[in-house]
């Protein structure tokens, strides 16, 4: 895999297992990329296909306890794998920071909102009291909190959804760090907090020249906002290219799958919507071959035999796994082809296997 | 994320923590320890044991020897026996006391979580009403306001444990039905029309009893210990009874010479209050760790 | 917007579901009064899907659980299929309940975590059908006790109505009383030898009731006898069941007060034979509940026979306790042998009956996980935790569909699930929906998943509506500025459309302990007048079937 010169993280052959009573669960299965400065990366994908994983074991948040992580993962040239806990600690925070799914789960209840974005500052940037009061009040208002001066000292119980996620964005953003990384940030969200949320983040992204890891289940929320999209399925990237490329030229059948199983306005009401049946493998022995051959509309013997290696497109950065893209004569011929033997009903959704 | 993904694999995890492995070494142990003094205490009349109030001549403070296996006490009375036999006094105590309190404070609490509102306020008043009331002083008011004979003397041990265990079950239950209340089971189980009881009883107390059962041991301990307090202060059961609080208190002043007399039911205490600890926290946390996968 | 009116309610047309002025009000934890939903009405008509849409803090889940009646609403009317809820008691709401099923957001946690998939999914079934037993238990109780009651009772006048029951109660507990005295148990025996002294039954039997009545034990028996019989008329308490159990549990408690009581004095006499009758009569009720119990588990459930056998066990602990040594030991074994045969009978007839109900539900259970796709081989016996949300979600419409409703309210079923499951129970509802004849009321914060599902959606802000229309209508031609800023929040999986341009809601949802004046919406609204302020606007027809509560609308005239 190309390397980029100005990368600010590269992941090279990413692999978490954990160990579970039923086996070794591979949760991510050899992920490489790299992302550079100022850019923004979408990450696409089901529940369970790995990526909340992934990000964690970027930024090694997951405990030690059952869970081995290999390969490399490279943030300014220095191999996180190899950083001692004390070494990371300095890491987050002023180099890279991350923002969850659950704004209340991320904010200590018991401590008011200013000290707790005025923490990060006062441990790493060596801000006094009164110091990092300010900048927290300055931080409030940027991402959006109307009032700052009273709510700094409110309680996160206070605050709705939307606010407490501005909030942990804030803290996120206290000491500048480089690389964002949000794991799902607006699910927990309706939709208006949600798109309010999104802009909030591409904005102090833009301002800041900060580089930005989406995390989503939604294709929708990364199309118009992130650089690049890598799509995973079964701990594997599946599919990887500028957002635009993407969605003007998509080759792999999932990511397919998963545009289509959004409902869209423009499609009249009781529109069958396309979903992909099934579930996501079991991976702790997963099937041989395209692990979403089981689920594909386009699957052929091949696909379950062996497994696609991840191979360039046409376009530049475009890259995908599949041994009968979107779009191409063979795909449309493997369509026909499973149409014809009943795997596929005329409405072009895989046949319905039970789940 | 992970969650998700072990869920597919739950069905295995379930057999495994099923095995006692899971449980740990200690827990059995522990388990084995109260079976056996139970055991002992029910059937000390057709058991082996020696009379407890039988007093030895010669064998004043004798340590443990081959006919007395935990020795004799300050007036000749074989100690195996009347620590066996104290742990009836004990275990009855803790066991009906804890007991009734479970009823009374379990379906006080039950009801008070469930309904909430003005339910709520008259039981939880009434649960805090039992706290107001010093124990000790109840206990020592209850005694000399009544006949103290040696079997009322029992029955009022246990009212008054009951009595003070009542608040902290029924508020155990309470905050715990509160919590389940709010799932949304329990209003799916209002939606097909079934009675608030049902509910309670089938969608709401299955999922309180684990971490109840666990708190109801560690009750149970409490009053063990409680009782030899009590004991102490010559406000238990009467001699010649004996109560493992007592056998310590009338050991003490052999304890330069022989330890043992004061030390036997000690450890005897010791080991049951440990063993009821041990189980009670064990389970509540087999009961956590399951409950987070849920 | 956001304002009052019914215009848009179809006067025409009779609908399955009709919502009147509804209005809910909570208290909050400072006292005050959350105005959650003020003055909603909306119609649906038989198979029509509704869609409700708005942002959290809306007060739609809140409408959802006024619709069901748990909580009731603080005023306005619901009708289902011309049955006024509001005005139904709680008994005639919950035979009510089975044509009105909900399905939740959160799936794991809509299903209990300690049952099976199986019983989760028949707990419907089961709760009815016990019912059911439950009633013809009551029937045949009272054709056999209830005629010789009726028949006795209707000779005498009103005060001995109430008296015989107590009298036949202390009969039995007279009787009891001298049995269990050796001596006294002689002479009984001999009175029955002796004609004569046998008639003088009738005036002891008075004399008993008499004395009952008027000591505090023949006052708590007075209560006890008025809810055994009167309980069941009155259905009060269900089943007989029911009633014998929870008399029993009273009872119960006596018998562990008097037996304590016992114990303690050596007084003999009065205390010893009211003991041992009250013990006697609480085995006896605890004996016959678990009879009962055996015979319709469904009733006293396991958790209920558990009380049960814990409740034995206390009267036998109290009972023993106060025994001397020797008989202690003996009673005690006796009373463990007996014990086990009992809960082992108990617990044999019980698993029996469970199973026989078991499967009798199974088919039914079958039918309804394969209507929703699930794999019925191997999901029956585990538990809500070893499935996805995905897989939950389905087995809670499994649970809404196999009692046959009517209506299903669907409170943001899809909003906790990832995008392509979400397309998934879509289609599946739509799916059940032409199946069973479904009439859906489908609520969420995304327009695109509400527009897919609903023939008529109406949007809601603060407690009302805002804008109801048709589907296309609303989203091709939003009036209401509201709806305008909730379609162009819809995340676009086109990386042409530029989503950094859209028109953003700004601020947050107003406090509902204190609504904006005028128009709900005027606080964020883009295009706020001198008159939001002022006066709230009404429900007004835009287009045929489209309606919409604000000012200036977008087509009209005024809309600058």
């Amino acid at each position: 895999m190309k390397v980029a010169e100005d990368a600010l993280l590269e992941v090279d052959n990413l692999r978490t297992q954990f160990d579970t009573p039923g086996g070794l669960l591979t949760a991510v299965d050899g992920v490489s990329f790299s992302l550079s400065k100022g850019k923004s990366l979408g990450v696409v994908g089901e529940s369970g296909s790995g990526k909340s994983v992934m990000s964690r074991s970027i930024m090694r948040l997951l405990p030690k306890v059952n869970i081995q992580t290999e390969g490399t993962v490279r943030f300014k040239s220095r191999n996180l794998m190899e950083l001692a806990p004390r070494d990371l600690r300095k890491l987050w925070g002023p180099e890279m920071a991350m923002i969850f799914q659950d704004p209340l789960g991320s904010l200590n209840p018991v401590v008011k909102v200013g000290k707790q974005v005025a923490e990060g500052l006062r441990v790493h940037s060596g801000f006094s009291k009164k110091e990092a009061r300010s900048e927290a009040l300055k931080l409030l208002r940027e991402v959006g909190i109307s009032e700052p001066e009273r709510r700094l000292d409110e309680y996160p119980h206070q605050f709705s959804g939307g606010m407490r996620q501005r909030i942990v964005i804030a803290i996120a953003l206290a000491c500048q760090p480089d690389l964002l990384i949000a794991d799902e940030p607006t699910t927990a969200l309706d939709v208006t907090v949600q798109a309010q949320i999104l802009d909030l983040i591409e904005e102090q992204r833009n301002q800041r020249n900060m580089s930005l890891i989406l995390v989503t289940h939604d294709l929708g929320v990364v199309a118009g906002r992130t650089d690049e999209i890598m799509v995973m399925y079964a701990g594997r990237i599946v599919e990887r290219a500028p957002t635009k490329v993407l969605f003007a030229n998509m080759k792999m059948p999932y990511t397919e799958a998963l545009l289509e199983s959004i409902p869209k306005l423009e499609r009249p009401s009781h529109s069958h919507l396309l979903s992909i049946p099934g579930q996501p493998p079991n991976m702790i022995d997963a099937p041989r071959g395209c692990k979403f051959a089981p689920r594909c509309k386009y699957v052929q013997d091949r696909c379950v035999e062996e497994e696609p290696e991840l191979i360039s497109a046409a376009t530049p950065g475009h890259l995908y796994r599949c041994f009968f893209p979107v779009g191409s004569a063979e795909s449309a011929d493997a369509l026909a082809r499973n149409m014809a033997n009943g795997k596929v009903d005329e409405s072009g959704s895989r046949v319905h296997i039970r789940t | 994320m992970i969650k998700l993904k072990l869920r597919k694999r739950t069905r295995e995890v379930d057999e495994t923590s099923r095995t006692n492995n899971s449980l740990g070494l200690m827990f059995w142990a522990a388990v084995s320890f109260l079976a056996v003094l139970t055991f002992c205490a029910i059937f000390a009349d057709i058991l082996p044991f020696k009379n407890p109030t039988q007093t030895f001549k010669g064998f004043n403070k004798n340590g443990p020897s081959g006919s007395f296996l935990l020795g004799n006490d300050g007036v000749g009375r074989d100690i195996l026996s009347r620590v066996v036999y104290g742990a009836q006094t004990s275990l009855v105590i803790a066991v009906v006391g804890t007991s009734i309190a479970l009823i009374i404070g379990g379906s006080i609490g039950l009801a008070a979580g469930y309904y909430r509102g003005k339910v709520d306020r008259l039981l939880t008043i009434m649960l805090n009403t039992t706290l107001i009331i010093p124990p000790l002083i109840l206990f020592i008011s209850l005694i000399l306001f009544l006949d103290p004979a040696a079997e009322r003397r029992m029955f009022i041990l246990i009212f008054t444990f009951a009595l003070l265990s009542i608040a902290p079950i029924g508020r155990v239950v309470r905050a715990n039905t509160m919590a389940w209340s709010e799932r949304e089971f329990v209003l799916a189980a209002q939606t097909i029309g079934a009675r608030n009881g049902r509910v309670m009883f089938r969608e709401i107390l299955p999922n309180v009893a684990p971490s109840l059962i666990s708190y109801s041991l560690i009750v149970m301990a409490t009053l063990i210990i409680v009782e030899g307090a009590v004991a102490f202060l010559g406000l238990s059961v009467p001699s010649p009874t004996p109560t493992w609080g007592d056998m310590i208190n009338k050991g003490r002043p052999h304890l330069d010479v022989a330890p043992h007399i004061t030390l036997m039911p000690a450890l005897s205490m010791f080991l049951t209050v440990l063993s009821l600890n041990f189980i009670g926290d064990k389970l509540q946390e087999k009961f956590e760790s399951k409950a987070a996968i849920l | 917007m956001a304002g009052s009116g019914n215009l848009h309610l179809r006067e025409q047309e009779k609908p399955l579901l009709r919502v009147e002025d509804l209005v809910v009000n909570f208290l909050s934890a400072g006292g005050e009064t959350v105005q959650a939903v003020s003055g909603f009405s909306i119609d649906v008509l038989e198979g029509e899907t509704l869609g409700l849409v708005g942002e959290s803090g809306c007060g739609k889940s809140t409408t959802a659980r006024a619709i069901i009646q748990s909580p009731k609403p603080t005023a306005g009317s619901i009708q289902l299929d011309g049955v006024e809820l509001t005005e139904l008691d709680d008994e005639e709401m919950r035979r009510t309940r089975p044509i009105l099923q909900m399905i939740f957001q959160d799936p794991i946690s809509s299903l209990n975590p300690r049952r099976t998939i199986r019983d989760v999914v028949a707990e419907p079934l089961y709760v009815w059908w016990e019912e059911e037993t439950g009633r013809l238990a009551i029937a045949s109780w009272f054709e056999k006790t209830g005629n010789l009651f009726q028949k006795i009772s209707s000779k005498f006048s009103r005060p001995a109505r109430i008296l015989a029951p107590l009298a036949w109660l202390s009969l039995i507990f007279w009787l009891v009383s001298e049995a269990s005295d050796e001596r006294s148990l002689e002479t009984w025996l001999s009175w029955l030898k002796t004609p004569a002294q046998f008639i003088g039954f009738p005036v002891l039997f008075i004399l008993a009731a008499m004395a009952a009545a008027l000591s505090v034990v023949g006052a708590v028996w007075l209560v006890l006898a008025v809810i055994l019989p009167f309980g069941v008329i009155s259905g009060k308490f269900g089943s007989v069941t029911n009633t014998v159990g929870l008399t029993g549990l009273f009872t119960s408690l006596f018998a562990v007060v008097f037996l304590f009581f016992r114990t303690w004095s050596s007084l003999g006499g009065v205390a010893h034979w009211l003991s041992s009758g009250i013990l006697l009569l609480a085995v006896g009720f605890l004996a016959v509940w678990s009879l009962l119990a055996c015979r319709e588990p469904s009733r006293a459930g396991s958790s209920a026979l558990a009380v049960l056998v814990f409740m034995l066990f206390a009267i036998q602990v109290f009972y023993i306790v106060g025994l001397d040594g020797n008989t202690k030991l003996a009673v005690f074994s006796l009373s463990a042998a007996v014990d086990g045969i009992l809960y082992w009978l108990i617990a044999r007839r019980y698993k029996l009956a469970r199973a026989q109900m078991r499967q009798r539900a199974e088919p039914e259970v079958k039918r309804v996980l394969e209507a929703v796709g699930m794999e019925v081989e191997g999901s029956l016996e585990r538990k809500p935790h070893e499935f996805s949300g995905g897989q939950a979600q389905r087995i809670s419409i499994a649970r809404a569909l196999i009692l046959n409703p009517k209506v299903v309210i669907c409170d943001e079923p899809v909003s906790a699930l990832d995008v392509s499951v979400q397309a998934q129970i879509l289609n599946l509802l739509e799916d059940m929906k032409a199946a069973y004849g479904l009439t859906l009321v489908f609520i969420a914060h995304d327009l695109a998943v509400v527009k897919n599902i609903s023939d008529r959606v109406a949007v809601m802000y603060l407690g009302k509506i805002c804008e109801v229309g048709p589907p296309e209508l609303l989203y091709s031609a939003p009036q209401h500025p509201y709806t305008r800023l909730l379609i162009d929040a819809i995340p676009r999986p086109d990386p042409e459309f530029d989503q950094r341009n859209a028109v953003r809601i700004e601020g947050e949802l107003p406090s509902p302990l204190a609504p904006p004046s005028g128009c709900r919406f005027r606080t964020r609204c883009p295009n706020v007048q001198a008159k939001c302020s002022t006066e709230e606007p009404q429900m007004k027809e835009v287009a045929s079937g489209h309606y919409v509560a604000c000012h200036y609308p977008a087509d009209s005239e005024l809309n600058q």
